[in-house]
């Protein structure tokens, strides 16, 4: 039977580093898409979600609910996207701006690619919320605390997100039919 | 269909809140009910788990074969385990550095703080004393011109004050529970009950200054005293105000002022005292007398009706008569107090002239006594020199009376057991005590919040500095 995360939390901070390996095995798939997903380059979200990582384990012992590894996880890797997009100027990240669509590029390619590169072009608030809905699966008030803000809003966003992510998915499939 | 339009935002909240089971059940039950008869939102759903179905495939599947494993336990490894804690002399340190630089900013900054209070209380003190100044004058105006008595002051000052507040110095670290009739202002006794036109510089005339328990200036405000003067202003005088120190200061002459070989100055002094305990008071004005080479010529002591009584007469050391009148006051409460000095340089030269000249005629009748063959009658002889010598022991009589009443003053004390009359309201017992100590603590405490606050942006980056370098050393 696999430990859950709250067990290997507890292995490392009774010194089994080792543990950690696990952990990061288990979430790493997660931490590295959602990074990407944020930025855009899978490069840079490799080492960001190593960063994330890394800063996750010099802070494990202020973590107070070890069963919540994966949602503090979630909010560093966040955090650290928003700096790195900040840093580099690469998106618009004012509140107002959160579920304005981007300006789409060229014309996306078709197939697998093309559906990433339609995913990639949501608003930004559109893929936090998607991301730690559907990635991390935390609970909207989770999410509301993470963000800051009440429930309510969250149930707003998430709509919002949903429409969103269906306009996305609906363009793929008629640039597919085309 | 239920009837509840698509485009309703709320609905579609309400829906997809559901669909990540994020509603109350009384919403799930409403939605129920209405899928059960809605084909298009049961399509929405649908349509939802699929999206997000393709939405995790899609975006997970793009970070296919990723392994951070390797890399991040090759950057694990130099790094301190999470789990160890920091030695304990090093928390000790930490701490101890912080609480060092706490306070040493409070050393530095806490006077300062201290000092513009107290300069706050100075001031405070300074308006109590201008308005019971021009409460004094306001009375004098309705006396014909006489200021309050010495004694019964604050009685006579009372109405004409706002409250019972100015009678309370904010410097007087005795507190609002010191006894009753310790009231921090104290009116010039020279000056008490005397009219406004006796004195020909008002402006230099101290009537109401800060007092000490026995009615000395105290210098409480910085090294000053805050003194009221007769014109109605109020100044703080460094040190102790001029005329007002050693109290009582009347002392024999010790110049010759060129009219005689030694100044005589017959003083007589009595003195009207108020004091709580009769008994103690008459046997410690006795021992005051003796205590300055003096004796008693009489003591009474009447306490079998109220208001018991009792007097001292003395003789004390001309010299010792200020001193012998300040113990006495300290005795109680001067309601009186009255010194005559009288000069008696001109009669004893003229009783030391008249003595010679007695002495001369007693020489020539004496002469004449022995050579009977000078005079025309013996018994005339006989009876001028009885005569001479009468004068004689008259005028050295006289000039011994000058002498004793000029080296031994006489001093009159009556003394009166009476509970003094304040009216300063008095907060009785130990809680007062209590309360006022609380305040103050939390005062202080404030005050080093506020200062802690105020200068945060001192300390605060210091312990952010501190912390991360123990956090880098532990890396």
């Amino acid at each position: 039977m696999a430990e859950s995360d709250a067990q290997l939390v507890s292995k490392v901070l009774g010194g089994d580093t080792a543990a950690y390996g696990e952990l990061v095995r288990r979430h790493q798939g997660r931490v590295v898409a959602t990074a990407r997903h944020l930025i855009g380059d899978r490069d840079a979200a490799e080492d960001l979600a190593q960063e994330a990582f890394i800063e996750a384990y010099r802070g494990l012992r202020g973590l107070r609910d070890a069963s919540r590894f994966s949602h503090w996880l979630y909010g560093i890797v966040r955090y650290r996207c928003r700096k790195h997009l900040d840093r580099s100027g690469a998106a618009p990240l004012s509140l107002d701006s959160d579920f304005v669509p981007e300006p789409a590029a060229d014309a996306p390619p078709d197939g697998e690619a093309g559906l990433i590169a339609r995913l990639d072009s949501l608003p930004y608030g559109a893929k936090e919320i998607l991301t730690a809905r559907y990635l991390h699966d935390m609970s909207y008030a989770d999410i509301a605390q993470m963000l800051g803000t009440t429930v309510g809003n969250v149930r707003v966003r998430c709509l919002r997100a949903r429409e969103a992510l269906r306009a996305a998915l609906s363009a793929a499939s008629a640039q597919e039919v085309s | 269909m239920s009837g509840i339009p698509h485009d309703d935002d709320a609905w579609m909240e309400t829906l997809s809140a559901c669909a990540d089971g994020e509603c109350s059940a009384d919403e799930m039950r409403v939605v129920d009910a209405h899928l059960a008869e809605c084909e298009p939102c049961r399509t929405w759903l649908a349509q939802t788990s699929a999206d997000r179905d393709v939405y995790i495939g899609a975006v997970t599947q793009a970070v296919d074969g990723v392994d951070l494993r390797a890399a991040v336990q090759a950057r694990l490894r130099p790094l301190r385990p999470p789990g160890r804690q920091y030695a304990p002399w090093r928390r000790a340190l930490e701490w101890g550095v912080a609480g060092t630089v706490i306070c040493v900013l409070i050393a530095i900054f806490f006077p300062v703080f201290a000092m513009s209070r107290e300069k706050a209380r100075q001031s405070s003190c300074m308006s109590n004393v201008k308005q019971i100044m021009l409460g004094a004058l306001m009375f004098a105006k309705d006396h014909n011109d006489r200021l309050p008595d010495a004694y019964r002051w604050q009685e006579q000052v009372a109405p004409y004050v706002r409250n019972a507040s100015v009678f309370e110095c904010p410097g007087d670290e005795r507190g609002r529970w010191r006894d009753a009739e310790a009231v921090p202002y104290v009116m010039n006794p020279l000056v008490g009950g005397k009219r406004l036109d006796d004195f020909e510089h008002p402006e230099d005339v101290i009537v109401i200054f800060d007092a000490d328990e026995s009615g000395n200036p105290a210098p409480r405000h910085d090294g000053g005293t805050n003194c009221g003067f007769l014109d109605g202003h109020a100044k703080w005088i460094q040190g102790v105000p001029p005329g007002l120190s050693g109290g009582t200061s009347f002392a024999p002459p010790t110049r010759n002022y060129g009219l005689a070989d030694q100044l005589k100055v017959a003083y007589q002094g009595t003195t009207e005292l108020f004091v709580r305990s009769i008994h103690q008071a008459s046997l410690a004005a006795e021992q005051a007398v003796t205590a300055h080479g003096g004796f008693v010529l009489r003591s009474t002591l009447e306490a079998v009706e109220e208001p018991y009584k009792a007097q001292v007469v003395c003789k004390v050391p001309a010299e010792e008569v200020a001193g012998t009148l300040n113990d006495l006051a300290a005795l109680g409460w001067v309601a009186r107090r009255d010194v005559v000095g009288d000069d008696l340089t001109q009669s004893y030269v003229d009783a030391s002239r008249a003595l010679r000249a007695a002495r001369k005629r007693e020489d020539r009748a004496s002469a004449a006594t022995r050579q009977p063959g000078n005079v025309r009658s013996p018994a005339d002889a006989n009876q001028t020199l009885a005569t001479a010598e009468q004068s004689a022991d008259q005028t050295e009589s006289k000039l011994f009376d000058i002498e004793a009443a000029t080296t031994l003053a006489t001093i009159a004390a009556t003394l009166t057991q009476r509970e003094p009359e304040v009216h300063v309201e008095r907060i009785p017992g130990t809680w007062s005590a209590a309360t006022y100590a609380l305040k103050s603590t939390l005062v202080v405490l404030a005050q080093v919040a506020i200062w802690l606050l105020l200068f945060s942006w001192v300390w605060a980056p210091a312990a952010i500095l501190i912390r991360r370098r123990s956090r880098r050393r532990m890396a």
